[in-house]
C-alpha cells in the first residue's frame, strides 16, 4: 500500500512541476499578449494624434502585465489536489488519482479500496509526466509575438513634426510666461513698495494687486496665457476707471488755461497745466489771508484772491468751448446751449442726461460737485467781500476754510493721478507682455515652398504644393466679454471731431424727442417745455456763426 | 460480503465474466441494441426494473425473453389489456377440496416468477397497474391478509407502445419512479436489419443457452454494491439530480422554464448503482464521473415531469438532462 502511495505521490509531484511550468508559460504568454494588445491600442490613440507614446505607458503596461502574471500564476499554482485532477483529465484516468487520494485520506485500505489503490498505482506507473507539454500553445505564442512585433514600432514611433513643433512652442511659451509673470510680480511689488501712506493704499489695494499678479500661472498654452494677461489688464483698467475724476481734471485744465492768460496767475496756471496738483495746493495755501501780516498787504492779497476767484469761476462756469467755435462770448461765458442759465424749465436735467449718455457710465459727476462746488463757494464768499466791510474777519476765516478744502481736493487729485500713473505703468508692462506673447513665433519648420523651389515667375502651372508648418491656429475672442477698447476715456468737451457714434446718438435723441412731444400721457406743459428747449438749441446752433465774430 | 482484496478481486472478475457471458448470449439473438442490453443487465444486477418503450416489432419482448433464457430463471409474461384484473396478475384464493373437506388456497399469479415481462403495461387499468407496481416495490404479494414473498431475484421488464394512445392508461408519475431505467428501443439501421433477417428468417433460430443463475445475479448485486464511490463523484451525482429541480439554484434556464418537478432521490440511487456496475465492467474499482454521466439519462428521463410549457414546446427530458450534464463544472 505504501509503495502504491509512493508511486502515486511521485507521479503527482512530477505532474505538479510540469503543470506549474506549463501554467507559468501560459500565464506569461497570456500577459504578453494582453500587454502587447493594450500597448497597440494605447499607441494608436497617441499616434493618430501625432504624439509619441510616453515611455511611462510602456513601462507601466509591462510592469502591470508582469505583476498580473505573477499574481495569476501564484493563484493557479498547482497543489496535490489540483495536480490529481489535472492528471485525471490529461491522462484520462477517469478520476482514479483523485479517488485514490480521497480514499487514502479517509484511511480506506480494505477490499475494493486496496484494489483501487493498486490499480491506480499500476496505471500511473506506466505514465510519463513529461508528456505534459510545458510550452504554451503555439498559436498563442504566435499571436503574442505578432502583437509584440506590431506594438514595438507603434510604441517607439517618434512624434510628428507638427507635434514636435507644438511641444517646443509650448515649452517656449511656458518659459516666457514664467519670465513674464515674474516680471509682472516684480513690477507690482515695486509699485506696492512705492505706495507710501495709507491714503495711497486706499487707492491701490496692495493685497488685491498682489493677488492679481500671483494668480498668473506659467502655462504652455499661449491662448490661455493671453487670456490671463487680458484678465489682469481688465482688472487694472477697472481699478483705474474707479479712480478717475475726469470732470475735476477737465475743470482744472480750463482753470489752468484761464490763469495762464494773466501774468500774475500764470505760474499757478502752469502748475495746474503740468498736473502738479500738490504744489498747486501749496500755492493756494500760501494765498490764505494771515492776521500777522499788515492790513494793506492782507487787502492786496484779498483783492488778488478775488481776481483769481473770478478767473476760476469764469472757467468753472464754462464746461468747454462752444462746439462750433473755440472763442468764448465777450462776458467770458459760453454762448452755447449748455449754459444752464439759458435753458428752459426741465432742459438742464435733459442736457445732463444727454451728457451722461454720451459719456457713458464712467461720465464725471455734475458740475456743482467736487472742485466746481468749492470754486462756487469761494466765488460766493469773495463776492460779499468789500474793502471797507464790517465782516472782514469772518470772510477771512471762511476763505481759509474754503482754501483748505480746495487744497485737500487738489492733493487728493494729485494722489489719484499718481496712483493712476503707477497702475498705467503696470498696465503698459502688461500690454508689452501681451504683445511679446502675441507675436507669432518663427516655426522651426518654415511653411510655404521648400528651399530652392520658389519662383518669381508670375505664371503658375497647376496648384503649388506648399508645406504646412501647422501654424494655423487662430486666437478667437469671446463675444461680449473683456474690456472694450473703443471707449473714449477723456476728451475735451466740444473740441473733438464728431464721430459716427455721436451722429447716431443725435438721431436717436431727435427720434426720442419727436415721440416724446407727441405722447398724450405726458402733461402738456412738460411737452411744451421740451419743445421750447430743443427749439432754443436749434436757434442757437443756427445763430451761432454770427456770434463767432462779435466785433463784426 | 468479500473482505480481502483477493476475494473482492475474484468477485469483481466474476461479475464482469458473468455479465459479459449473459450479454454475449443475448447478442446471439438480439442484433445491435448494445446499450439497451447493457442497461437492462445493469438494472437486473442492481435489482431494478426496466421500462422499455418503442414501437412494435423492435424486439422488446424478444430481448426480455432471451434474457430470461440466458439466466436460467423462471419467466412469465403478462399481456396487459384493459380487462385484465389485479387477481390475474398477483393471483387469487381458490376453493379446493382436500382430504377432510374444502379449503381456500392461494393460487399464485404470473408475478410469481423471477423475470416478468409486462407487455404493453399502459393498456391495463390503473387498478391493475398499481397491483403490479406495488409488487415491484415490495417484492411480495398480499392476498386475503396473507403475504406471499416473491422469489429472488425478481425484476419486471415492462414495455409500452408510444404511438397507439387510444384506450391506454399512461402510467402515473409516482409509478414511473419505481422503474430503475426507462429505455427507448430505436429502429435498427440497415446492417442490423439485414442481420435480423438473417438470424430470424432461417429454419434454425439461434440457440440461447443459460449461462448464469439467479444466484449469480444476486451475487453480482452484492459485489456491485461494494464498489467505492469518492465523495467528489457522489457530489457530482447529487448536483446533477438536484439540477433537475426548477427550484434549485443550480438549475439551468431550460429546467426553470420547462420542468415542473425534478427527479427523486430514487433516481440518484439508480444512477449510483448503475455507475458502480459500469465501473466494474470497465475494469475499475471506483466510480468515475463518466460512469455517472453515462447512466444519468436512462435513470432520470422518466423521473422528470415537464411543465405545460415544456409539453407544448415538445421538449424532451433527455435534452434537459444532457444540458445539465454539459453545464456541470
Amino acid at each position: 500500500m505504501s509503495s502504491n502511495r509512493k508511486n502515486v505521490d511521485k507521479f503527482l509531484g512530477a505532474v505538479r512541476r510540469r503543470n506549474n511550468r506549463r501554467q507559468l508559460w501560459s500565464v506569461l504568454i497570456g500577459a504578453a499578449t494582453a500587454a502587447a494588445a493594450l500597448l497597440i491600442a494605447v499607441g494608436l490613440c497617441y499616434i493618430v494624434r501625432g504624439y509619441a507614446v510616453p515611455r511611462v505607458w510602456i513601462a507601466s503596461v509591462c510592469s502591470a502585465a508582469l505583476s498580473a502574471a505573477a499574481v495569476v500564476w501564484a493563484l493557479r499554482r498547482s497543489n496535490v489536489e489540483r495536480a490529481a485532477h489535472f492528471a485525471d483529465r490529461f491522462f484520462r484516468l477517469q478520476d482514479s488519482v483523485t479517488s485514490f487520494l480521497h480514499f487514502s485520506a479517509q484511511g480506506r485500505r480494505e477490499g475494493f479500496y486496496s484494489l483501487q489503490a493498486r490499480q491506480t498505482a499500476e496505471r500511473v506507473a506506466g505514465l510519463d509526466a513529461g508528456e505534459i507539454r510545458c510550452r504554451p500553445p503555439r498559436r498563442l505564442v504566435f499571436l503574442a509575438v505578432g502583437l509584440a512585433v506590431v506594438a514595438l514600432p507603434v510604441c517607439l514611433a517618434p512624434p510628428s513634426d507638427e507635434v514636435l513643433q507644438r511641444e517646443q512652442m509650448e515649452r517656449e511659451t511656458l518659459q516666457e510666461t514664467a519670465a513674464i509673470n515674474q516680471e509682472l510680480i516684480d513690477e507690482a511689488e515695486k509699485l506696492i513698495e512705492e505706495t507710501a501712506g495709507k491714503d495711497e493704499e486706499k487707492l491701490i489695494d496692495p493685497d488685491k494687486l498682489r493677488r492679481w499678479v500671483e494668480e498668473l500661472k506659467a502655462t504652455g498654452d499661449r491662448a490661455e496665457a493671453l487670456r490671463q494677461y487680458a484678465r489682469l489688464e481688465r482688472n487694472l483698467q477697472q481699478a483705474r476707471l474707479a479712480m478717475k475724476r475726469l470732470k475735476d481734471e477737465q475743470l482744472l485744465d480750463r482753470i489752468a488755461k484761464e490763469l495762464g492768460k494773466k501774468e500774475e496767475t500764470r505760474p499757478l496756471g502752469k502748475l495746474l497745466e503740468q498736473k502738479k496738483y500738490d504744489r498747486a495746493a501749496d500755492k493756494f495755501q500760501e494765498m490764505k489771508p494771515e492776521k500777522s501780516k499788515p492790513l494793506d498787504e492782507r487787502r492786496r492779497e484779498m483783492a488778488k484772491l478775488k481776481a483769481l476767484s473770478k478767473q476760476m469761476s469764469a472757467a468753472a462756469n464754462r464746461p468747454g468751448p462752444p462746439r462750433k467755435s473755440d472763442n468764448p462770448s465777450s462776458d467770458g461765458k459760453p454762448s452755447d446751449a449748455s449754459n444752464p442759465d439759458d435753458m428752459p424749465d426741465g432742459g438742464e436735467e435733459l442736457l445732463d442726461a444727454g451728457i451722461g449718455e454720451l459719456d457713458g457710465q464712467d461720465a464725471p459727476q455734475l458740475l456743482d460737485a467736487g472742485l466746481g462746488g468749492i470754486i462756487d463757494k469761494l466765488d460766493d464768499a469773495l463776492e460779499g467781500w468789500d474793502d471797507g466791510g464790517d465782516d472782514w474777519e469772518e470772510i477771512e476765516l471762511l476763505l481759509g476754510d474754503i482754501l483748505d478744502e480746495f487744497g485737500d481736493e487738489l492733493r487728493e487729485l494729485y494722489l489719484l493721478r499718481r496712483a493712476d500713473d503707477r497702475l498705467a505703468k503696470l498696465l503698459r508692462r502688461c500690454g508689452r507682455c501681451q504683445s511679446k506673447l502675441a507675436v507669432p513665433r518663427i516655426a522651426p519648420n518654415a511653411g510655404g515652398h521648400k528651399a530652392g523651389w520658389g519662383s518669381n515667375n508670375s505664371r503658375r502651372e497647376g496648384r503649388d504644393e506648399l508645406k504646412d508648418n501647422g501654424q494655423n491656429t487662430q486666437l478667437k475672442g469671446s463675444k461680449g466679454s473683456g474690456p472694450s477698447l473703443s471707449k473714449i476715456e477723456s476728451a475735451d468737451g466740444g473740441s473733438g471731431a464728431s464721430n459716427r457714434q455721436a451722429t447716431a446718438k443725435k438721431r436717436d435723441f431727435k427720434r426720442q424727442f419727436e415721440s416724446f412731444v407727441q405722447r398724450e400721457d405726458v402733461p402738456e406743459s412738460l411737452r411744451n417745455g421740451v419743445k421750447r428747449y430743443f427749439q432754443i438749441i436749434h436757434d442757437n446752433h443756427e445763430s451761432a456763426p454770427p456770434e463767432e465774430n462779435p466785433q463784426e | 460480503m468479500s473482505t480481502t482484496a483477493a476475494e473482492v478481486e475474484q468477485a469483481a472478475d466474476r461479475f464482469v465474466d458473468v455479465f459479459n457471458r449473459i450479454r454475449e448470449e443475448i447478442s446471439k439473438f438480439i442484433v445491435g441494441q448494445e446499450e439497451i442490453i447493457e442497461h437492462v443487465l445493469l438494472a437486473a444486477v442492481s435489482g431494478g426494473h426496466v421500462l422499455l418503450e418503442g414501437v412494435p416489432g423492435l424486439g422488446k419482448t424478444a430481448l426480455v425473453h432471451t434474457f430470461s433464457r440466458a439466466v436460467r430463471l423462471k419467466f412469465s409474461r403478462i399481456q396487459f389489456t384493459p380487462d385484465l384484473l389485479p387477481a390475474d396478475v398477483v393471483g387469487t384464493q381458490v376453493l379446493v377440496e382436500r382430504n377432510a373437506g374444502r379449503e381456500l388456497r392461494f393460487q399464485p399469479g404470473p408475478v410469481f416468477c423471477n423475470i416478468l415481462l409486462a407487455d404493453e403495461i399502459n393498456r391495463a387499468t390503473p387498478k391493475t397497474q398499481s397491483a403490479l407496481l406495488e409488487t415491484m416495490q415490495e417484492k411480495a404479494v398480499t392476498v386475503a391478509g396473507q403475504t406471499h414473498p416473491l422469489a429472488a431475484p425478481f425484476f419486471v421488464l415492462a414495455t409500452q407502445n408510444p404511438i397507439e394512445q387510444e384506450g391506454t392508461y399512461p402510467l402515473p408519475e409516482a409509478q414511473l419512479d419505481r422503474f430503475f431505467f426507462k429505455l427507448f428501443v430505436d429502429v435498427p439501421d440497415h446492417r442490423q436489419f439485414s442481420m435480423i433477417l438473417d438470424r430470424t428468417g432461417g429454419l434454425q433460430p439461434p440457440m440461447i443457452e443459460p449461462v448464469a443463475s439467479g444466484e449469480d445475479l444476486l451475487e453480482m448485486e452484492r459485489t456491485l454494491r461494494g464498489v467505492p464511490v469518492d465523495g467528489e463523484i457522489q457530489d457530482h451525482l447529487i448536483r446533477i439530480v438536484r439540477s433537475t429541480h426548477p427550484s434549485c439554484e443550480s438549475a439551468p434556464a431550460a429546467v426553470r422554464q420547462f420542468v415542473r418537478y425534478g427527479a427523486s432521490p430514487r433516481g440518484a440511487q439508480a444512477i449510483l448503482a448503475a455507475s458502480r456496475g459500469r465501473a466494474l465492467l470497465a475494469g475499475r474499482y471506483h466510480v468515475s464521473r463518466e460512469d455517472v454521466e453515462a447512466v444519468a439519462v436512462s435513470a432520470l428521463r422518466h423521473r422528470i415531469i415537464l411543465s405545460f410549457e415544456g409539453e407544448a414546446e415538445g421538449v424532451r427530458t433527455d435534452d434537459i438532462i444532457s444540458g445539465i450534464i454539459e453545464n456541470m463544472p
